[in-house]
């Protein structure tokens, strides 16, 4: 599967599905201000902003696991991890902007109170697991990237509840069957990083769901 | 707030020590009178009576494997040394009456504040986990049943998911081996997925503690042992260790404002494992 064709069916252009990657009242002013900074470039400078569901099934429709991972299931209210608080404002606010020609990614993301560590600061798993996320959605994108194999953070600062961070992802290689990813989270301004961090995905493809 | 170079700061503020300053290390409690000693941390951050609810505790969303392990490392609390720690709902109800050092804490008017690991309230759908501490041995295990609102890929637990457990087991346990405090590096290995529902057993040990730092490493696997699901080192969390009785607010605030300048240097350091 091309790029190409991967984005488009990863955001398809009609759906009932919610995304909530999308502004709301919980949204500071940075994070709006730099939410639009971005939109405008999905329109001039190939970037797409990525529509993000409540369950990751719903992102592999028609898909499913390889090698026999698929599990039947009963159950019915299943969350992909970073969209697990429904309150607004009060768990993960991220939005992620992809370029698959520079095989880039921008992660907005602002924690809020759930997300707590330190009294009044994210909590460094809150991060871990962003990251994680993005890397996911970044490798998958880019080369059918489908598990964490590894992931390695350095953590520098403390992120406030309520502010912005903004994840650089950056794919440096493709080796083996694995993509290698770097990252950045920093504050606006860049005079406060947050973390660093690498990961490696391995490369596998989804299978079609048969229509048995 | 010094908010640029709290880590260079306190890296700084180790032995070497810029001349003329005293030598400050401001601990989680700078006025408090206790030692720090291994029993002290636990029995402070157990309290015997407490009006928080404990969700380390069984609930009816548990799985046999879970009941079955709970049981077995309860019985280990009466016998051999090992303490069943308490989980309340935001963590600032661990650290009642203390607070963050170098003025980082903030003041707040929101009340609804949760630990991230107990963000989610509805029995079973998050993080189900109680983690067992052995004082003597540095060493912890958690138990972690993780629900469907931890998914990642369909059926079974996002791999970040299991990386903020890691970090806050290793939190707890190098806060409780030896006032750490922050987390320096996070470095993960995964092997398997973990299935949702069921259970993990995180094995932490305290590899060494040197230059203020804590050293840990984590192994998650299946109750049989038969399963690997992922493996965690060099995760380092600074160790504040205590001091001789605080300095004045004035001598507190020169200090500060000298680290954060010599901390500078510091924003670049990469943290090799």
């Amino acid at each position: 599967s091309s790029a190409d064709s991967l984005v488009s069916r990863f955001c398809p252009e009609k759906t009932d599905l919610k995304d909530y990657a999308l502004p709301n009242a919980s949204w500071c002013p940075d994070m709006l201000n730099l939410y639009q900074e971005f939109l405008e470039k999905t329109k001039t400078d190939g970037w797409v902003k990525l529509p993000s569901f409540k369950s990751n099934r719903d992102h592999i429709q028609g898909l499913k696991l390889p090698f026999g991972l698929a599990v039947a299931s009963d159950k019915s209210d299943w969350r992909i991890f970073t969209r697990c608080i429904q309150e607004e404002g009060q768990g993960y606010e991220y939005v992620i902007f992809f370029h698959p020609s520079k095989k880039k990614s921008i992660c907005l993301f602002q924690p809020g109170p759930y997300l707590e560590g330190p009294p009044g600061f994210a909590h460094g798993g809150s991060l871990a697991a962003l990251m994680d996320e993005t890397f996911s959605k970044t490798a998958y994108l880019a080369g059918e990237g489908l598990f964490t194999v590894s992931l390695n953070i350095r953590f520098k600062n403390l992120i406030p509840v309520g502010s912005v961070a903004i994840l650089n992802v950056d794919v440096e290689k493709i080796e083996d069957q694995k993509l290698y990813m770097s990252c950045i989270a920093q504050s606006r301004d860049q005079q406060t990083v947050y973390a660093k961090s690498s990961g490696v995905f391995l490369q596998l493809q989804l299978e079609e769901e048969s229509s048995q | 707030m010094i908010r640029r170079s709290f880590l260079g700061a306190v890296r700084l503020g180790q032995h070497r020590v810029l001349p003329g300053v005293p030598q400050v290390l401001p601990r989680l409690s700078p006025t408090s009178a206790f030692g720090s000693s291994a029993d002290s941390l636990v029995s402070r951050f157990c309290p015997e009576k407490t009006d928080l609810k404990d969700y380390a505790l069984p609930n009816a969303s548990w799985c046999p494997d879970m009941l079955n392990l709970y049981q077995e490392f309860l019985e280990k609390t009466k016998t051999d040394g090992w303490v069943k720690l308490p989980s309340f709902k935001s963590n600032r109800d661990h650290i009642q009456g203390l607070k963050l050092p170098f003025g980082l804490a903030v003041a707040s008017d929101k009340s609804d504040w949760r630990i991230f690991t107990r963000c989610i309230q509805e029995e079973g759908q998050g993080y189900e986990y109680v983690i067992f501490f052995h004082p003597s041995k540095k060493k912890s295990i958690c138990l972690f049943q993780p629900g469907p609102y931890l998914e990642g890929p369909p059926g079974f637990a996002h791999g970040g998911s299991l990386a903020a457990l890691m970090d806050e087991t290793f939190s707890k346990t190098a806060y409780l081996a030896g006032e750490g405090l922050f987390t320096v590096s996070l470095n993960i290995r995964f092997k398997n997925l973990i299935p949702v529902g069921s259970v993990a057993i995180l094995n932490v040990d305290v590899e060494k503690i040197e230059d203020q730092k804590l050293y840990m490493s984590c192994i998650a696997q299946s109750r049989d042992q038969q399963t690997v699901y992922a493996k965690s080192s060099g995760k380092e969390v600074l160790s504040l260790n205590p001091l001789p009785p605080s300095p004045s607010r004035q001598t507190e605030r020169r200090t500060l404002m000298m680290l954060a300048q010599a901390g500078t240097s510091f924003l670049e350091w990469d943290w090799h494992l």
